[in-house]
């Protein structure tokens, strides 16, 4: 399966760099970063609902990952083990009560090509929906985006949330209704 | 409308054929909601999703190199504990029992001095738990780094180094569900509707 073969590779390239970082070379763990940053970026986005302060979130969770290597146990994924950093991180900020009251700027709006109307239409649903997640509780706001926003599997946010796969669905399920109350007739297309 | 069956279709864990056998079941209302809830659904994936900007490898690598660096860990001596096991009261944390130089622990030599650790225990009783861990700041909260031993009378221990002076939060995690500490001295919310364990050393 390519999509399997593609995961062991970067875990290979990761537990090589690790190594490397382990051995004093701290310069490899810039393959590190080149492999997670994106990913990191995006979901510390998600969380926090602000596309700068996810990137600086995905930047100390890096730093912190680089001096906590030591303490990664091979068997465990490396990628889970980054994300529940950067997943920690945000929750830091967001405990801190950082977190702006309206949603901040997540990412270039998409580029509208045909049927205006219909843009029109989903982009307003899209900027309803950015601030209605806002809104939600942290439990069940972190659930529903890396469920539908991030598309990851349960078994993948349990293993970063260490959330139960039953909670975690309740969870999602719970913030989708919440949202369909508050979105309305946004939504009844 | 069935909320559980709602739910699968929504989490995209049904077969086409199931799917259309569910919404073929469903009143026009209720199709109505269903179809609402999968808009929404669709409408999350397609949020747009933040990228680095120019320079961010750059500048996140020179974070990384004001950092400490890292070192083989004790967690290899955590896999193995040499200690005896104390016997641990039921749902009581102890903090024990002596301080090490983490050189006595299996850290390759250096001409820093080492800072010293003390070994804490943390101990859960849960007679009928399968699998039990602690997740904290102090292992990245990662269960699978600390797993408790079970002992007699169902209560599972684990031993693990940590500074003197710190404050630590931590939580167990029983069977998969992550539980505060009901002896804990202190909690704090953990921005998630939880709350922490606090241990302050």
């Amino acid at each position: 399966m390519p999509g399997a073969a593609f995961s062991d590779v970067i875990d290979t390239a990761d537990r090589d760099a690790v190594e490397r970082v382990l051995d004093g070379d701290t310069e490899s763990f810039a393959s590190v970063v080149r492999r997670h940053g994106s990913g990191l970026v995006s979901l510390c986005a998600r969380l926090v609902g602000d596309r700068h302060q996810g990137e600086e979130l995905a930047q100390e969770a890096l730093a912190r990952a680089y001096s906590s290597l030591g303490s990664w146990r091979g068997e465990a994924g490396f990628r889970h083990w980054l994300y529940r950093i950067a997943r920690n991180c945000c929750r830091d900020y967001l405990k801190a009560g950082a977190r702006a009251e309206s949603p901040g700027d997540l990412g270039d709006e998409p580029a509208t090509e045909r049927n205006p109307e219909r843009e029109l239409a989903d982009r307003q649903l899209g900027s309803a929906l950015h601030v209605e997640v806002a809104r939600l509780a942290p439990a069940y706001r972190e659930a529903f985006l890396l469920f539908h926003a991030q598309g990851m599997a349960y078994d993948e946010i349990h293993a970063i949330t260490g959330v139960s796969v039953a909670a975690l669905k309740v969870r999602v399920h719970r913030a989708r209704l919440m949202l369909r109350r508050a979105l309305g007739n946004l939504v009844d297309g | 409308m069935d909320e559980r069956s709602l739910s699968r279709w929504l989490d995209r864990q049904m077969s086409d054929e199931e799917g259309r056998k569910f919404v073929a079941s469903l009143t026009e209302e209720d199709q109505h909601e269903a179809l609402a809830l999968a808009t929404l659904a669709a409408t999350a994936a397609d949020l747009p999703a933040a990228v680095p900007s120019d320079g961010f490898a750059g500048r996140a690598m020179a974070r990384v190199r004001t950092r400490r660096p890292p070192r083989r860990s004790v967690w290899s001596w955590l896999r193995a504990p040499a200690l005896s096991p104390l016997a641990a009261a039921a749902g009581v944390l102890l903090v024990a029992a002596g301080a090490f130089g983490l050189a006595h622990l299996g850290s390759p030599p250096s001409a820093r001095p080492r800072p010293m650790a003390v070994v804490a225990r943390l101990a859960y009783r849960a007679p009928l738990a399968r699998e039990v861990a602690v997740a904290a700041d102090f292992n990245g909260w990662k269960p699978e780094v600390a797993r408790m031993r079970r002992g007699e009378g169902g209560v599972w221990t684990v031993e693990v180094p940590l500074s003197p002076g710190q404050r630590y939060e931590y939580m167990f995690v029983v069977d998969g569900q992550w539980v505060t500490d009901p002896n804990a001295p202190a909690s704090v919310e953990d921005g998630f509707g939880g709350r922490n364990a606090v241990l302050e050393l």
